[in-house]
């Protein structure tokens, strides 16, 4: 008869089968835990008149302006530098507790352009979104929650806010060393 | 017609064994969930701007003496237009979404700036507001997310109490965003 077989052999065809077929369809990529950040218990809060550990100075320089103001301070600092004629405005988040994972997905959903990095032993991204002007920022996950420098040339469309965001960040990150 | 026994036991098998790897499939894929995840700690929802729009902040000023300069994952700001030299690029409007912050530590750092403190509620979000002659910011705070509005101005006597500017586009956001 047809389906007169020996139930002990199907099982154990089936079973071998079926563990052959289970390790073979794993997939994914591998990923660094997130919450394996060299600084776990750093904070890169407002503190002593710097932003992200960086005073105004070191902020006008990386960015190559003439003028730097300040003009808001806390878990978000906002400044806007004047570079010759152009206007260039920047801003630093700090939220301690935050998460990587969460600011790629607002960045991702917003339409930015995501590009994975890694800055200073740090697990970051990079994110371009122009708006207001062409602007980009670098975020990464740092201390018990997520940094982000975000750099804006006003008005424009070209260059690359990029280059300039992540020189920042590299230049918090650093100063925990 | 009778198939052969050993053809009837592979069929067997090839059966159990393709519906157990189709069981097996999902667990070994990545989530990819398709809708938006509710936002993490209780917090607030994702729009630009904190869900205010340029037309709302010239009907809280009641003119159109603001532009639009910023608009960032942190938030937005829209500069005075009359902008006196250098020192006057840093005044106008902003709003800023804390996404994992302590409204203690902004409460602290208005003291410290000398401001006058008061407690407030807004859509049943507590905060606060904290004030000066040039300047007024408004926090409030959803789970382990804080949303700020500020003003800052060299031209008070110009323009509406300043509190109750911000308060109006604090008062617009938490309807759109809570």
């Amino acid at each position: 008869m047809r389906w007169r077989v020996n139930p002990a052999t199907v099982v154990a065809v089936t079973a071998v089968v079926t563990v052959a077929g289970c390790s073979q369809t794993v997939s994914g990529t591998a990923r660094r835990a997130q919450s394996a950040v060299p600084d776990p218990n750093r904070s890169y809060g407002y503190v002593d008149d710097r932003c992200g550990l960086l005073v105004d100075g070191s902020i006008q320089q990386a960015i190559g302006a003439d003028h730097i103001v300040r003009p808001y301070s806390g878990a978000v600092c906002q400044y806007v530098l004047a570079r010759g004629s152009a206007m260039v405005d920047v801003t630093f988040s700090w939220y301690e507790t935050g998460s990587l994972d969460r600011e790629r997905v607002l960045a991702t959903e917003r339409g930015a352009t995501i590009t994975e990095k890694v800055v200073e032993r740090h697990q970051a991204f990079l994110a371009r979104r122009d708006t207001t002007g062409a602007a980009c920022s670098a975020t990464a996950a740092a201390g018990t929650g997520v940094l982000s420098w975000w750099v804006q040339f006003r008005g424009q469309r070209n260059g690359d806010p990029c280059k300039d965001a992540e020189k920042l960040l590299t230049a918090t990150l650093q100063s925990d060393l | 017609m009778a198939v052969p026994k050993s053809l009837s036991t592979c069929l067997a098998a090839l059966t159990f064994a393709a519906a157990l790897l189709v069981g097996c499939g999902p667990s070994d894929q990545p989530a990819t969930p398709t809708t938006p995840a509710p936002p993490p700690g209780g917090g607030y929802r994702s729009a630009d701007c904190n869900g205010v729009t340029d037309a709302d902040v010239t009907k809280a000023v009641g003119s159109s003496m603001f532009t639009k300069a910023v608009v960032s994952d942190a938030g937005c700001f829209w500069q005075e237009n009359t902008v006196l030299g250098t020192f006057g690029q840093g005044m106008g409007i902003s709003t800023w979404w804390y996404r994992g912050s302590d409204m203690d530590t902004e409460r602290t750092l208005e003291q410290q700036a000398g401001r006058t403190l008061t407690e407030l509620s807004i859509d049943g979000n507590k905060g606060f507001k904290a004030y000066d002659a040039n300047a007024c910011s408004i926090y409030v705070a959803k789970g382990t997310d804080v949303i700020t509005w500020s003003i800052q101005t060299m031209n008070p006597a110009m323009l509406p109490d300043l509190c109750t500017i911000t308060g109006q586009l604090a008062e617009l956001s938490q309807e759109r965003v809570n």
